[in-house]
């Protein structure tokens, strides 16, 4: 299966600003059934764009723009190819948690079983793990786990807008809505609380139309990027979990980022000089042909739902950040 | 000679010693039994023939010099801030030839160690795999920077400016209490506090032949341009954080006698992955930068956001190799505390040998057994958070009322992994002169080392001394004042 | 090389201090020259002093020579006092302390600590005219230990533009108020004590005794302060410093970024070197003076967008 991605992402600015620097987490990964076929990136202005690898095996570009500008735009457009992959089995076998013990000391594994910035374990979680029964997995690790997706679908509400991009899961947890993102933070607090190891993946979903007339409750907000989760399972590898949709993550899910939470991914980060408002727009089209995109100017404007305005750099906090520690 | 020592002046009965009062504590000057150690004989009659008036004045002299200097620290409160210079005290510390010998050794082979720890933890993890650190003290330190991940440094030298805190304990001999591997600072005291003690006593200083520090900035130029292959043609900076900054005379100075532009953040800029400065003849580009900014504000791309100290882009630029940032990102995470009773398996790990320094027995209140230790003898026992410095978060429970204790305990068992304890160590004392005699203070020793291709050390130290009597606390953000610090030549 | 934000710390140390000189010079001028005057004169010329360094609301305070003192000199809240104007000048000094001899700093700080202290009450009983002689004399030393510590190269360079340009538009401030339109702040017109006050103001009156003899003349006062060339507290002889200086800032920067400062300096010293008074007085002597502040500003805007705070793109 191909899909053409095309992500646009546009900042506008209320005053020109000038030296813009960014960092992009956009290209899809090239691992597993997952296979990147053809990858390009375009500013406007135009920059030289450079790239690294990160320390998760993310691609990661980046560029800085000098000169002022009112508007930056970016365009990442990819074709990816994936294959079907083997059904999972209904269950997993039930020895499956001894062999945590010796996979959790395993140096990759480590950062993802503590918790981090968005997957606190805070008294909120604590509470919600009480409330659904959550306080200790039952069964294999495979059911608990999808038992615990749909938990998550069941208890939440599906709100495009009712978190930011730097909300904490307590927020979601507090008035039971949120987007994917929130989520996918609340899901990987438990599964690592249960000693699990479990990542934050950034990507796309392609929406497909369902034959009972149903649509992914992601679908409302066609204009965003995606985000799920993936556990690890001794016996069986890395298995992705899609609590926004209750589903397990499969030829859909286009993986382009992994990392301990949203921190670590953001599809975009940036810093600039200037006082100005900034409005951010983002546009995503997952096509499952390479067939030519047909509107020129697709974009909407939409909430910041995956992507933070970049950071003015603010001359009021020089006099207090001056005075840092010295040993 | 003996005829002379039964003369010498004794401690808490002939001036100007009558108020100098012998402790537990090792003696810098004097033996327990009263006699003047032979190294310190000559300070000792000088100090014994000197009115103490015109030892005022001199000191008199020296704070008005600092003052006038601008050698100040600056202290914050809720709305001013208050220049204060740091408390010099005339009286030089001494160090023998064979002591500094036996130091130098020491410190060179734990930053050899400490460097070859810190290469290991950001690529193969060897030390990790082998078992000997917990994976959770490591990626659990919040000074641990996975960014830095798989990056190479020049001469794999992540730590290139090194203070290390020793002090000398009841026995005598010198013990390591704290290695300061991110931004240490205090050299400039060490410089400063030199030329006016060498000034007061011109005739001591060339009698005693006392080891020359004035090379230092050369030396630090030189460790600094050995991270380039270029050396000569580097063009290096010093980053500070800015004059608000309590270091900021330092960095200025530092600068100045490296003949290198000091720059702010907001002087540099990245375009394309290279570093300029801002100049009014255009961009300049800079090859290396002596970084006294803590990691969390050097790049608000990829580290705190908010930050307006850092300069966005450089860690990318640092990635490419277009730039060298002294010390590396993430030195912090082998000064905690917590790795601090590591250090001696990490030098017989990497380079099979004893450790040559001493270090102070520690309790590590992660472990349940120390734990309860640490709980039951909190009134003997010096508590430390992990991650902080400057002699915060810290209980010194002999000094400590009860209510203080239990406070604290509560903290210790909230989070035992931040904290960690040691026995109340009785710093040495020192002659110091206060208040118009000279009497005992506790002090420490601050030597600076250096690290690029080659590892140096000149002789000499920022010495801090506590100057109010009977306290242990020597931080200059806690009232502790610096004393010179005289290497002393063979025989004199 | 020097960096952008140095050369803007010096600069603003130079006008700073040139305005702390100033400011010095007014009080203790007007403070010595009290005893001669009548009540009258001594309380507008009194309002002459607070409105050339101040804003206009507090002369509606209708302030006395206490207050006018306290305000000018000693008040830390007022962004122009003397002890204000010291401050700035030494945090701007303290910025670059590396690029200064110590001599300099030492010096400057020593200054800074010895006055900001003073309060106006408690030197009023005590001949204050003497803490302001006492201050001046250390401003004039400071200027003499710059320039023989300092290396004359760009930094030194910036200083000059930085104090020329103040003074420039401090001695223009002192004659709209005796000629030009702010002369209507203060109701009386200028008694024949307040012309040669004027002339001490500028430290001018010996040297304008030797080139026009004791005979006091509005229109030779102006003309001496705004075009004569060899004096260094003349408008005329402050904008040929800073021509000169402005070609050796800089020196490595492409001529396009040049023209554009030393175009607009040229034109202002074209403007006093060829204008003679009598083709002002009696009408657009107002015009001319506003014209002079106006440029001045134009220069010290036009030297930061070409060196200080320029679009890095514009020179790679």
């Amino acid at each position: 299966m191909f899909y053409s991605i095309r992500h646009v992402t546009r900042f506008r600015y209320s005053s020109p600003v000038r030296e813009s620097v960014m960092e992009l987490r956009m290209q899809p990964r090239s691992e597993g059934p997952q296979s990147l076929r053809s990858f390009q990136i375009s500013t406007n202005p135009r920059a030289q764009l450079y790239a690294y690898t990160d320390h998760a095996g993310n691609a990661v570009y980046h560029f800085n723009v000098l000169r002022a500008h009112e508007e930056l735009r970016i365009e990442a457009q990819a074709v990816v190819e994936i294959f079907r992959t083997q059904p999972l089995p209904e269950a997993a076998d039930t020895l499956e948690w001894d062999r945590y013990n010796v996979y959790n000391l395993n140096d990759d594994h480590f950062d993802l079983i503590e918790p981090s910035r968005y997957t606190e374990f805070s008294p909120a979680l604590k509470a919600f793990m009480a409330e659904h029964g959550l306080d200790q997995p039952k069964g294999d690790p495979l059911s608990a786990l999808k038992a615990l997706n749909h938990t998550i679908y069941e208890s939440f509400e599906y709100v495009p807008g009712v978190t930011q991009v730097h909300s904490l899961i307590d927020h979601a947890l507090e008035i039971r809505r949120g987007v994917c993102q929130d989520f996918a933070h609340i899901m990987i607090a438990v599964v690592r609380k249960w000693g699990v190891p479990a990542r934050y993946v950034s990507g796309y979903l392609y929406h497909r139309p369902r034959s009972d007339g149903k649509r992914e409750r992601s679908a409302q907000s066609a204009d965003a990027t995606h985000a799920w989760v993936e556990a690890y399972m001794p016996s069986l590898g890395w298995i992705g979990f899609d609590p926004t949709n209750d589903v397990l993550a499969d030829e859909r899910h286009i993986r382009a980022a992994v990392g301990r939470d949203y921190a670590d991914v953001p599809p975009a980060r940036g810093v600039l000089k200037g006082v100005a408002e900034s409005e951010l727009a983002i546009a995503v089209s997952v096509e499952p042909t390479s067939a030519p995109i047909r509107h020129e100017d697709f974009l909407r404007i939409a909430r910041p739902m995956a992507t933070p305005k970049p950071t003015p750099s603010m001359p009021e906090r020089l006099y207090h950040q001056q005075q840092q520690q010295q040993q | 000679m003996t005829v002379a020592a039964a003369k010498a002046a004794r401690p808490g009965l002939d001036a100007p010693f009558t108020k100098y009062a012998l402790s537990s504590a090792y003696d810098e000057m004097f033996s327990p039994d009263g006699t003047v150690r032979a190294h310190y004989r000559t300070l000792h009659t000088a100090l014994a023939a000197l009115p103490p008036e015109e030892l005022y004045r001199r000191q008199q002299a020296c704070e008005l010099s600092f003052l006038h200097q601008g050698i100040t620290f600056t202290v914050y409160s809720d709305k001013q801030a208050t220049e204060r210079i740091i408390p010099t005290d005339l009286i030089p510390r001494l160090i023998t030839a064979d002591e500094w010998a036996h130091i130098e050794k020491g410190l060179k082979q734990r930053i050899h160690a400490l460097n070859l720890f810190l290469k290991d933890i950001y690529n193969d993890g060897r030390v990790l795999k082998d078992g000997l650190i917990p994976r959770s003290m490591i990626y659990g330190s919040k000074h641990y920077r996975r960014e830095m991940r798989g990056l190479s440094v020049p001469h794999d030298a992540y730590v290139n400016v090194c203070g290390t805190d020793l002090i000398r304990c009841e026995n005598g001999r010198f013990a390591v209490l704290e290695d300061n591997l991110r931004v240490p600072s205090g050299v400039s005291y060490m410089l400063t506090g030199r030329d006016v003690v060498r000034r007061a006593f011109p005739d001591l200083f060339q009698a005693m032949r006392v080891r020359p520090i004035d090379q230092y900035p050369r030396e630090l130029l030189a460790t600094l341009r050995s991270l380039v292959p270029f050396h000569e043609d580097a063009s290096i900076a010093v980053l500070t954080p800015g004059i608000f900054n309590s270091a900021f005379f330092e960095h200025a100075f530092l600068a100045r006698q490296m003949g290198v532009e000091l720059v702010e953040g907001r002087d540099l800029l990245v375009n394309d992955n290279v570093v300029y400065a801002r100049t009014t003849s255009g961009l300049k580009r800079i090859d290396v930068i002596y970084r006294r900014i803590d990691d969390d504000f050097i790049d608000p791309l990829i580290f705190r956001g908010d930050s307006a100290l850092g300069v966005p882009g450089l860690f990318n630029a640092y990635r490419a190799g277009n730039v060298v940032i002294a010390n590396a990102l993430g030195t912090g995470v082998a000064d905690d505390k917590a790795i601090y009773t590591y250090v001696p398996r990490l030098i017989r790990y990497y380079l099979s040998e004893e450790p040559i320094l001493d270090q102070i027995d520690t309790f590590r209140c992660r472990e349940k057994n120390s734990l309860s230790h640490v709980l039951a003898n909190l009134d003997t026992l010096v508590v430390k958070a992990v991650g902080e410095s400057g002699g915060y978060g810290m209980l010194v429970g002999p000094h400590a009322t009860k209510a203080q204790r239990e406070n604290f305990a509560e903290k210790i068992k909230a989070d035992p992994e931040n904290y960690i304890a040691q026995p109340t160590i009785q710093l040495s004392t020192a002659p110091t002169f206060v208040e118009g005699g000279i009497e005992a203070r506790h002090i420490d020793l601050r030597p600076f080392i250096l690290h690029g291709e080659e590892t140096r050390l000149v002789p000499g130290a920022f010495t801090r001394v506590a100057l109010k009597r009977g306290s242990l606390v020597v931080n200059s953000s806690q009232g502790g004042g610096s004393k010179d610090t005289w290497v002393i030549g063979d025989g004199a | 090389m020097m960096l952008s934000r140095v050369a803007d710390s010096l600069y603003w140390m130079s006008r700073y201090l040139e305005r702390a000189e100033h400011t010095a010079r007014l009080l203790a001028v007007k403070l010595e020259s009290t005893v001669e005057q009548t009540r009258e004169e001594s309380e507008n010329s009194w309002l002459r002093v607070a409105a050339s360094l101040s804003s206009e609301d507090f002369l509606a305070e209708k302030p006395d020579g206490f207050a006018v003192t306290r305000r000018l000199a000693f008040d830390h809240y007022n962004p122009s006092s003397l002890v204000s104007s010291l401050a700035f000048a030494r945090d701007n000094a303290r910025q670059v302390r590396e690029q200064l001899s110590n001599e300099v700093w030492e010096y400057l700080n020593r200054l800074y600590l010895r006055l900001s202290p003073v309060t106006a009450e408690g030197i009023w009983s005590q001949q204050p005219a003497r803490l302001f002689r006492e201050a001046l004399e250390e401003i004039y030393t400071l200027g003499g230990v710059t320039d023989s510590t300092l290396n004359h190269r760009e930094g030194w360079y910036f200083l000059e533009i930085g104090r020329n340009i103040e003074r420039a538009q401090l001695v223009v401030r002192l004659l709209d108020l005796h000629f030009g339109t702010a002369r209507a702040l203060v109701k009386a017109e200028p008694s024949y004590f307040d012309w040669i006050v004027l002339l001490k103001y500028c430290n001018a009156f010996e040297p304008y005794c030797k080139e026009y003899t004791a005979i006091i003349e509005p229109e030779k006062i102006a003309q001496f302060l705004l075009f004569d060339f060899g004096f260094p507290h003349s408008v005329r002889y402050a904008v040929d410093r800073v021509c000169e200086a402005l070609t050796q800032v800089a020196p490595g920067a492409p001529p396009s970024r040049r023209e554009k400062v030393e175009r607009l300096a040229g034109r202002l010293k074209a403007m006093v070197d060829f204008t003679q008074i009598d083709e002002l007085i009696g009408g657009s002597l107002s015009a001319f003076l506003a014209d002079i502040t106006n440029q001045c500003e134009d220069i010290h805007e036009a030297v930061y967008a070409s060196y200080i705070a320029y679009g890095a793109e514009t020179v790679l």
